[in-house]
């Protein structure tokens, strides 16, 4: 069975404000899409969708089973979801917080083993948070505790991991030590990853297919080459940009509109 | 090493607790009488029958229930505020125990005769702390998500104070009662039976056991809604069994102690201060501390003003209140 996903006509609605409309996502086992757009273009409730986190209409297939027959914690077992503001509670350590990521694994009332712990200790140190382990969660940098929840997602060893704009609050070279991690997981054990992201450049970078959104809909999906271009990101995001090719690298660079000059 | 500690401290509970009381019995006749009282032991000679009737019949199962009640609303407050996620719940904060306060009122006024030994006396209490804590969470939602944990307080102490009027207008009604009703609301530990022991204890026993069970889930319930259900825990189920475990315990409990304040806040709270805040370290605690917690202070409410008995109630107050005031501080200051 592949872990790839298929989701067809997604729609996505709060309340009479459609969020999402008629969105396909098509992403192969091992595969890497990005989803990009302006705010409020529906990235967050399309990753929410494809988690069933939201009420939506439509078919999404994991490994050709649709996800609405499955249970939460079978559905946990196979996807894990990183969002953008995690919830970082009080007095709890490192060490607890990424061991409530094996809670799919437990038994339905059991506490956990010998194998939940081993994945816990891996996935921190993967996080580079082996040392801060025994720490309190809130005495984290902004940094610390994004890669905290992404250690908790991978002790969650789903097949599909949803990152909901979860390197915004790193610095330059923690972004992309982070997605690195993310990318040698997709190499050695297949992780599909579907991540909504801001910066157009790391998308360019980390993921195979773009998937621009505007207004809840599909405007535009391809590879970054396709997807990066100045007239079509210019239009979307209403903003004039510049595309700067650096050998396979786009850098996407806004440019200060020319009415507040 | 916890577990041995905690046990050690419920029995030093116990033990003082059996041996204070204003007929001044000694130690060896004490120990004396609980001896005789074993089965398959054969060991003690019965004290006197006066000594005996006063440990085995009065003291004793005053303790024992005490402790039950205790633990009860120990393990519930805690889990009211790990299945709310307010650390400001508790079974009378949130109304509960005034409305199984209600419902058990209902039972001694229009009920039979006997309705107060019966299990009509637990189930009428559980109607009514069901009914307050939906009303409580209904009303506090409907403040919207701004109101957070003060709407949810506020609308719990509305609930209250609707069930116990409702009650005063009863007691009017049924003036007879009036007395039974009354030193029921006081606390009624000065009365406990064995009877009373067996009456509460399947329901203790049966709600522990399920806040127990749920411990893991409360943790994951600290997330959110929901990352919490991204992790698979069915949030809306969960929240519901937590509830009503903790609804039906604190119903028995209140149907037998009548209303005891505090000891859901002070208890949870000590110990999350104390030993951290995960539910695997404080609900099994809760029951611990709680038991240890009320023991001693009903040893308080029959001693400090010897021959003249304080309401438990009272006693759990004065600890309870300045430390509500110290919750809710700190929890103001990690709101802002």
């Amino acid at each position: 069975m592949t872990a790839g996903v298929s989701a067809r006509d997604i729609a996505v609605a709060y309340g009479k404000h459609a969020a999402v409309v008629g969105v396909d996502v098509d992403v192969a086992s091992g595969g890497w899409t990005a989803v990009a757009g302006p705010n409020g273009s529906g990235k967050s409730s399309l990753l929410r969708a494809l988690a069933s986190l939201v009420p939506y209409s439509g078919r999404v297939l994991l490994g050709g089973r649709d996800i609405a027959g499955m249970r939460r914690r079978e559905l946990a077992r196979e996807v894990a979801f990183v969002p953008q503001e995690p919830t970082i509670p009080e007095r709890m350590t490192v060490r607890h917080y990424v061991l409530l990521g094996r809670t799919p694994h437990l038994g339905p009332f059991g506490g956990a083993g010998e194998s939940d712990r081993h994945a816990c200790e891996r996935a921190l140190a993967r996080m580079d948070l082996a040392d801060a382990a025994d720490r309190q969660l809130a005495a984290l940098s902004g940094g610390e505790h994004q890669r905290a929840v992404l250690a908790r997602a991978l002790a969650q060893e789903a097949r599909l991991l949803l990152l909901d704009e979860a390197t915004s609050a790193l610095d330059l070279r923690r972004q992309h030590d982070v997605l690195e991690v993310v990318d040698a997981l997709r190499a050695e054990h297949g992780l599909t990853v579907v991540s909504a992201m801001h910066d157009l450049t790391l998308a360019g970078q980390y993921a195979e297919r773009i998937l621009l959104l505007e207004c809840g809909r599909t405007v535009a999906h391809g590879t970054p080459e396709q997807v990066l271009r100045a007239d079509l990101l210019s239009r979307h995001y209403d903003v004039p940009v510049r595309v700067i090719a650096d050998g396979r690298d786009r850098i996407v660079v806004p440019l200060r509109p020319r009415s507040a000059r | 090493m916890r577990w041995g500690a905690g046990a050690a401290l419920m029995l030093a509970a116990a033990t003082v607790g059996t041996l204070v009381g204003p007929a001044g019995i000694g130690a060896a006749d004490v120990a004396r009488t609980l001896l005789a009282h074993l089965p398959l032991l054969d060991a003690g000679t019965p004290a006197d029958p006066l000594a005996d009737g006063i440990v085995w019949d009065l003291r004793l199962p005053r303790v024992v229930l005490a402790g039950l009640v205790g633990a009860m609303l120990a393990a519930a407050g805690g889990a009211y505020q790990g299945g709310f996620r307010n650390p400001l719940a508790d079974p009378y904060l949130l109304g509960i125990a005034a409305g199984a306060g209600f419902g058990a009122t209902l039972a001694l006024a229009y009920g039979p005769p006997d309705s107060g030994a019966s299990l009509l006396l637990p189930l009428a209490a559980f109607a009514g702390g069901s009914v307050s804590v939906g009303l409580a969470w209904g009303l506090g939602r409907s403040a919207g998500p701004a109101g957070g944990s003060v709407a949810l307080i506020l609308a719990g102490i509305t609930v209250a104070s609707f069930f116990t009027a409702l009650q005063a207008l009863v007691l009017q009604l049924h003036s007879d009662e009036i007395r039974a009703v009354y030193s029921w609301i006081l606390g009624q530990l000065s009365g406990a039976t064995w009877r009373q022991v067996a009456m509460v204890l399947p329901y203790v026993a049966f709600s522990g056991a399920l806040l127990l069970l749920h411990a893991w889930r409360l943790d994951v319930l600290r997330l959110g809604d929901e990352e919490a259900a991204a992790l698979g825990v069915d949030v809306g189920r969960t929240r519901a069994a937590v509830v009503v475990a903790a609804t039906v315990g604190t119903s028995a409990a209140v149907a037998v102690s009548g209303l005891i304040g505090f000891v859901g806040i002070v208890v949870p709270h000590a110990i999350r201060l104390a030993l951290g805040a995960s539910y695997r370290t404080i609900l099994p605690l809760s029951i611990v501390g709680g038991a240890v917690f009320l023991i001693l202070a009903d040893v308080l409410a029959r001693s400090v003003f010897a021959p003249t008995e304080l309401p438990i109630g009272v006693v759990t107050a004065m600890f309870g209140a300045p430390f509500f005031a110290l919750v809710l501080r700190s929890t103001a200051r990690s709101v802002q």
